[in-house]
């Protein structure tokens, strides 16, 4: 899987929340993280407007075949 | 005379044995518990009985559902068979409480167990991680519980890879085959982040699968964290009070598991606003720094200026003070003679003209005697 997971997304938008209410920041880093941030806002909301659930049938021995759901 | 046929006690029972394992390779008998008792920690020995019989069994510990007591109805899978020294028993497989009584009876024993030997201790519960990656299910594919928790978990979140194995939820293979879903969920090479074991509501006999001591133990002993969710009103299933965290039903396992990516979307956007805010407070913040600095520049540059012009007032006071019009006000006179100013009266000579000036007038004026300050 090459692209990013929702959690490794979430995590990065954290860190950016977080360094930004540093009261350190200089503005030209504010101005980097802001627009890193709402980048990061805008990949996790086309995340959860199109990615699936997968299913994978496995069986007590091994798995079998994989469908995906919705 | 016809010879009847005459057997030795020992062919009698290989005999008697063979005819038993041939009529009942496997039965099942249903009666009251009585005279249990556990030699060893091994061997058990128990009669089943009811109003008008009794009837004597033997097997190992580990066919216990959980611990028993006499007076609980059960039915025990069995093999019938003459033991060549011991008489008469059944050799156990399987060992099941029924009846409601029965089942919530052998529950509160197996439960005081467990709970004596720590198993649903808070201490052990795991958190589980919010939204998960990465689940699996154990459930049939049969049963409402499936199709309900999979429902939700689509309305509710994106992006879950779902590993499922299909197990029966109730009957004699339920047991069995949730302790090896459980056992091969652990022993996969990339385990699920949470494993869920669920079913729908039904009858005590139809939950027994989800207290026995082999299920709950499972449930314990499972390195994944878990999630047990069985539908039912009233009493909370073993392997519930085992798992990490419960859930009503199959649906609120879904629900327990994610968050509404509605809810998380609408959040998002309030995220996006409150950056956009924060970055305005902060642009606005270094303005009014700069605004500061600028009204301190000023101020400083303004001091410096002053002090300037206060230096100069006194530098122009001091030149004032030699200023030699003040002297001629002061009634001070110049005497000049040719043009030279004179400072000596030896310069001079009676009979000179010279010139005197005043503040306010210049004279012509003769000499007429001179007297130097020694002659006096």
């Amino acid at each position: 899987m090459a692209e990013k997971s929702y959690r490794q997304l979430s995590e990065a938008l954290e860190k950016v929340l977080a360094e930004l209410q540093d009261p350190d920041v200089d503005i030209d880093r504010a101005l980097k993280l802001y627009e890193q941030g709402q980048k990061l806002i805008a990949e996790l909301g086309a995340y959860l407007e199109s990615a699936e659930n997968k299913v994978n049938k496995l069986t007590a021995s091994s798995s079998t075949k994989s469908k995906k759901s919705s | 005379m016809s010879a009847e046929l005459v057997v030795s006690v020992s062919e009698f029972v290989a005999l008697l044995n063979q005819t038993l394992e041939f009529a009942y390779p496997s039965i099942i008998i249903a009666g009251e518990l009585a005279n249990f008792r556990v030699s060893k920690n091994k061997w058990l020995y128990f009669d089943l009985k009811d109003d008008f019989a009794s009837v004597k069994f033997f097997g190992t510990v580990y066919q216990l559902p959980g611990p028993l007591e006499d007076g609980m109805l059960l039915e025990v899978r069995g093999q019938p068979q003459l033991h060549p020294l011991y008489g008469f028993s059944v050799n156990v497989q399987s060992i099941r409480p029924v009846g409601e009584g029965s089942i919530k009876r052998a529950a509160a024993l197996l439960e005081a167990k467990l709970v004596a030997e720590g198993l649903f201790d808070e201490a052990r519960k795991r958190p589980l991680l919010y939204p998960p990656e990465h689940i699996g299910l154990i459930t049939s594919s049969e049963a409402a519980a499936y199709s309900d928790f999979m429902k939700i978990l689509d309305e509710r979140w994106r992006g879950i890879t779902v590993d499922f194995m299909n197990v029966q939820v109730q009957g004699e293979l339920a047991v069995t085959q949730i302790v090896q879903a459980i056992e091969r969920f652990n022993a996969l090479a990339e385990p699920p982040e949470v494993l869920v074991i669920t079913r729908g509501g039904g009858s005590a006999d139809d939950l027994a699968a989800f207290s026995t001591e082999q299920v709950t133990r499972a449930v314990a002993a499972s390195r994944v964290p878990t999630l047990v969710a069985v539908g039912h009103e009233r009493d909370v299933s073993l392997a519930e009070l085992a798992a990490d965290r419960r859930a009503s039903t199959p649906s609120n396992a879904a629900e327990l598991l994610t968050p509404d990516r509605r809810h998380v979307i609408d959040q998002l956007s309030q995220i996006s606003q409150q950056l956009a805010t924060g970055l305005n407070d902060l642009l606005a913040d270094n303005q009014r720094q700069l605004q500061v600095i600028d009204e301190a520049f000023d101020e400083i540059i303004g001091r410096t200026l002053h002090s300037a012009q206060d230096r100069l007032k006194l530098n122009q006071q001091v030149l004032e003070a030699f200023n030699p019009e003040a002297a001629f006000k002061r009634g001070w006179a110049t005497v000049r003679h040719h043009n030279t100013l004179i400072r000596s009266g030896q310069s001079l000579a009676a009979g000179d003209i010279v010139d005197i000036r005043l503040y306010d007038a210049s004279l012509k004026a003769q000499i007429d005697n001179i007297i130097m300050k020694d002659d006096r």
